[in-house]
């Protein structure tokens, strides 16, 4: 891998995680939320989460170079 | 009063989540794209207080696009946003004329401050970059700040406007003009945050003390 697709997985890896970690702060907050946002939240997270999952599985799937 | 804001962002789960988390925080998203042409679209017709741009806009960059956007109109305000802490692409993206630059790893409370801050005319580097600032080896020796412009690129690092520094160090708005643009030129800048990162890279100012 080279230091262009370096910086490229460094930045795509931490587009989804951004999601899980700006939601999860607000989950975490002691700002009172709806049960609606609470559950719409955790569905961006999970779904972020599954995102990161499987770009990780790809990688550690690629051949070392 | 509320900041207007336009939120370029390629990957589609981000932008919906950023301009849910940023309303949560105040700001009104007044618009949302996904690629360079729509975000020059919405930037040239809405004219934000500031717009927030992916540096990686799928295959389009987020660089150019804002040089587009500032060769128009050179008093836009720019955030950059990235997951890449590569000091190399922030040198460039300050070059671009970029006021701003996050990283994707701040809070959404970080990023909300780093948006007022460029609103309000001032200037944002992300903390984080502040080691990699540092420890990048400078491949000229630059001619030497006085004092007052270091103390006033200090200031500019911590997101003071021009005005804020002048009323601050009770000078005039052009004295302090004056001040900024003779650091740029000794630093070679473009910009003022480009010359704030040149000032934190070559040591003359250590930066705010925020940040992990």
């Amino acid at each position: 891998m080279n230091e262009d697709e370096r910086r490229r997985l460094r930045h795509d890896l931490r587009t989804p995680l951004t999601i899980v970690t700006g939601f999860s702060e607000v989950l975490a907050a002691d700002k009172p939320i709806t049960d609606e946002a609470r559950r719409d939240y955790a569905a961006r997270i999970h779904a972020a989460a599954v995102e990161l999952r499987s770009m990780i599985d790809e990688l550690l799937e690629e051949p070392a170079a | 009063m509320t900041m207007r804001l336009v939120l370029i962002e390629d990957h589609q789960a981000l932008r919906e989540g950023l301009e849910l988390l940023l309303g949560r925080e105040g700001c009104e998203v007044v618009g949302t794209a996904g690629t360079a042409a729509e975000g020059r679209e919405l930037i040239e017709r809405l004219e934000p207080d500031v717009s927030l741009v992916d540096i990686r806009l799928g295959e389009e960059s987020g660089i150019d696009l804002t040089r587009t956007v500032l060769a128009a109109d050179e008093s836009r305000r720019i955030v950059l946003y990235t997951g890449s802490s590569d000091v190399e692409l922030l040198i460039s993206g300050l070059d671009s004329g970029a006021r701003g630059y996050a990283l994707k790893e701040g809070t959404p409370n970080e990023l909300t401050g780093a948006l007022e801050t460029v609103a309000a005319g001032g200037t944002y580097v992300d903390p984080r970059l502040r080691p990699a600032l540092l420890s990048r080896q400078a491949t000229q020796r630059m001619p030497s700040l006085s004092k007052r412009e270091r103390e006033i690129m200090d200031l500019l690092s911590q997101g003071l406007t021009g005005e804020d520094v002048a009323e601050r160090l009770v000078l005039s708005s052009e004295t302090v003009k004056t001040h900024i643009r003779n650091a740029m030129s000794k630093l070679e800048a473009h910009t003022r945050v480009h010359a704030v990162a040149i000032a934190l890279r070559e040591g003359y100012i250590s930066g705010p003390e925020s940040g992990p």
